[in-house]
């Protein structure tokens, strides 16, 4: 029942990009679309992930809109601050090891991703729930101290919510 | 006609910005902050791009597509730098100090 309702949900996905990608809206396309997301989704579940993964790479609609919104005011920030530092040539780089409290390997995936794209940090290992970052400022080894100055507030919003 | 103006200035600042991170990977000499600068700037340069397009075309299948190559690129930009990043760091690659020397950029 709950795998008949992924599918269904997935399919309006997938008809949505393929009405995207054809540039035309009526029956026949939005069917098309619907047809070949099913047939991807089910050589997907036969061939390539075996097993259930659909509640494994869940994310609430509301939590991925507030992430993705904050994620790319994050971006610009730290497009500037980089910016500042190629032109002011201020450099401090280091390694550091930070913390997280996130438990499932997806979330801490896309912290990982978060931390790259936000200022001046690129993740460089994990192991366990330990990351390794390059920072570019780098002021205190400590991971305790280094840690929210390097994750902000991306740890609460992506386990908000229902996770 | 006011929003083809604001569109190309919008690209105007994504070519600035792409600009200086060229800039960046000539003049820095340690590979780490090459690679934490150009991570930035280029997603910066790429999603501001990819805005001032949406801007001129206004509300249609094109600028729909381009809001899938950039949820496209949000999920594959962070991946492709950690996996070269990674690779530097397992094959030994250590910090090296910014030197501030003048004449070897040449």
């Amino acid at each position: 029942m709950k795998r008949l309702l992924h599918y269904i949900k997935m399919m309006i996905v997938f008809a949505v990009v393929w009405v995207i990608l054809e540039e035309r809206i009526d029956g026949t396309t939005v069917l098309m679309g619907a047809l070949i997301g099913l047939g991807t989704m089910l050589v997907t579940d036969r061939y390539v992930l075996r097993g259930d993964y659909q509640e494994t790479y869940r994310l609430g609609f509301w939590t991925a809109l507030r992430y993705v919104a904050s994620l790319i005011v994050q971006i610009y920030v730290a497009g500037v601050q980089a910016v500042y530092r190629v032109l002011t040539r201020k450099l401090n780089v280091g390694i550091v090891d930070v913390k997280t409290s996130l438990t499932s390997d997806f979330h801490i995936s896309l912290l990982a991703n978060s931390i790259t794209l936000t200022p001046g940090t690129v993740t460089l290992d994990r192991k366990g729930d330990t990351l390794k970052v390059i920072w570019i400022d780098c002021t205190t080894t400590d991971p305790d101290e280094a840690g929210p100055q390097i994750k902000l507030n991306f740890e609460s919003l992506i386990s908000g919510g229902r996770s | 006609m006011i929003n083809v103006i604001a569109g190309q200035i919008l690209m105007g600042i994504s070519l600035v910005f792409m600009a200086i991170g060229i800039y960046s990977v000539l003049t820095f000499h340690d590979f780490y902050s090459r690679v934490v600068i150009t991570a930035k700037v280029d997603t910066v340069g790429f999603i501001t791009l990819i805005f001032g397009a949406m801007l001129i075309q206004g509300f249609s299948f094109f600028s729909l597509k381009l809001l899938l190559i950039l949820v496209f690129e949000l999920l594959t930009s962070p991946i492709s730098t950690h996996s070269i990043a990674h690779s530097a760091y397992t094959s030994g690659y250590t910090i090296r100090k910014e030197v501030r020397a003048e004449g070897s950029g040449e």
